[in-house]
């Protein structure tokens, strides 16, 4: 246990003081980059927030080389693996954008479980 | 150098070029300091002539980054502008003045934004002008003679080898040198390509970039085509997939041409100043490359942060954007994409 402010209470007064207070005062590249910050902020807080981060479920590097050594060659092992990929990807887009990922899948489609089908 | 220095050294330079004996810069200001090239705007005025030219002069870093230098891209623009492609008109080179190689072009009016071009009200004109204007742009840059010598310093596909497969082959390159981590969305990418080859045509100027962000807009429509460094011989449909990426469509996802028009009007207007028909297939293909080439690209951009070079924190984000390619890949390679 530590004590308050915790982690995000810290972690949200930074965001706002980037967004309120340096923001409006900076010019330029500066305001630019203080805005990218707070961004980083914002994706920081949306990664501790998740049960499991924007880390994959999979191992990366062993589906690169089984990608790489032609395995999941048949159609339906294609099918197989494109689902785990877009779960993967999926999962790292909720903390990174999770926008689009709303975009997509309230279009009704790119979804790993068939939303296609209620849209 | 400051730029009363490089003002100081280039008004003789000028006089020199032209041939007069006096002349006088006027409005000199930096537009953009990149990594590796510099621009800067200028009013010139020459001794004997009424008339001011409104320049930019593109300087670029010795021993950069970059593809190619100044005298190279001064006469690839040259010999684009030659067709009457809408490029800013080559004016001036020069080696030694400024310490660095630099080139000077008419300065063109209109927006870059690409945001801006999207959205604003200003330019809704443009908007429905653009994806005909755009393709028009594309069909007269991919006219220009590949044995022009002005091009003769650009990367071509070798000896037996398809553009489609050079391409592919140096990106795989790349994404092998650069990553830190393993994107297993894009090893799939590259056996998709391999295993879903355009049908190949000739080969012809492809200018590497294009896409909105990179061309001027007016309200009247397409003033400019810039930013020719990653210019290369290769299959011309390359232009027209990069053009339909989803990260240049600047939020108007549904636009799938650039966010200002459709795929389908892209090659209805493509092949009416080209006289190609362009196969949605081979669309396709390049536009899975586009997306998967500005994924290494991102992976190309953040790697000085990842590596300590850089505490830019804006490089740190974009490694956290090819989750956005990656997920496009997957749209593009199961038929889901808008």
């Amino acid at each position: 246990m530590t004590d308050r402010p915790s982690s995000r209470e810290l972690l949200s007064a930074v965001e706002r003081f980037l967004d309120e207070d340096l923001v409006p005062d900076l010019k330029g590249r500066r305001q630019f980059l203080a805005r990218v910050a707070a961004n980083a902020l914002r994706l920081v807080a949306r990664e501790m927030a998740t049960e499991s981060p924007s880390t994959t479920k999979r191992d990366p590097e062993l589906l690169r080389q089984q990608i790489r050594q032609r395995e999941y060659a048949g159609s339906e092992e294609r099918q197989h693996l494109l689902r785990i990929l877009r779960e993967d990807v999926r999962a790292k887009l909720l903390v990174s954008n999770p926008r689009l990922l709303e975009a997509d899948e309230a279009r009704g489609r790119a979804s790993p479980e068939g939303a296609a089908d209620r849209a | 150098m400051s730029p009363e220095e490089m003002v100081s050294r280039l008004e003789p330079f000028f006089a020199e070029a032209a041939g007069v004996s006096s002349a006088r810069i006027e409005g000199f200001r930096t537009l953009t300091g990149g990594a590796v090239r510099s621009a800067f705007a200028l009013d010139l005025h020459l001794s004997g002539s009424p008339t001011v030219q409104e320049l930019v002069l593109l300087a670029f870093r010795p021993g950069g980054a970059s593809t190619f230098g100044a005298p190279e891209e001064f006469g690839l623009l040259g010999a684009v502008h030659d067709l009457g492609a809408p490029v800013p008109r080559p004016a001036y080179v020069g080696e030694e003045t400024l310490g660095r190689p630099f080139y000077v072009m008419e300065r063109m009016a209109g927006e870059s934004i690409g945001r801006r071009i999207v959205t604003a009200d200003s330019l809704a004109s443009a908007r429905e002008a653009l994806p005909r204007q755009l393709a028009a742009a594309l069909a007269s840059i991919h006219r220009v003679d590949t044995a022009d010598p002005r091009l003769a310093f650009l990367g071509q596909p070798e000896a037996g080898q398809s553009a489609a497969e050079h391409t592919r082959l140096q990106l795989d390159a790349i994404y092998e040198m650069i990553r830190v981590e393993a994107h297993p969305v894009f090893d799939e990418a590259f056996r998709w390509l391999a295993e879903n080859p355009p049908q190949e045509g000739a080969l012809a100027l492809v200018h590497g970039d294009f896409r909105i962000g990179n061309v001027l807009v007016s309200p009247d429509g397409l003033e400019a085509v810039l930013d020719w460094e990653l210019a290369h011989i290769g299959d011309p449909i390359e232009d027209l997939g990069w053009l339909c990426g989803r990260s240049w469509r600047f939020g108007l996802d549904e636009k799938t041409c650039g966010g200002v028009g459709s795929r389908e009007d892209l090659l209805a207007a493509y092949q009416e100043s080209s006289g190609r028909a362009v196969s949605t297939g081979d669309l396709l293909y390049w536009e899975v490359f586009g997306n998967l080439r500005w994924g290494v690209f991102t992976l190309v951009q953040t790697r000085p942060f990842l590596d300590g070079s850089s505490r830019n924190i804006e490089l740190g984000m974009i490694g956290r954007r090819v989750a956005e390619t990656e997920w496009e890949l997957l749209n593009l390679m199961e038929g889901k994409a808008l």
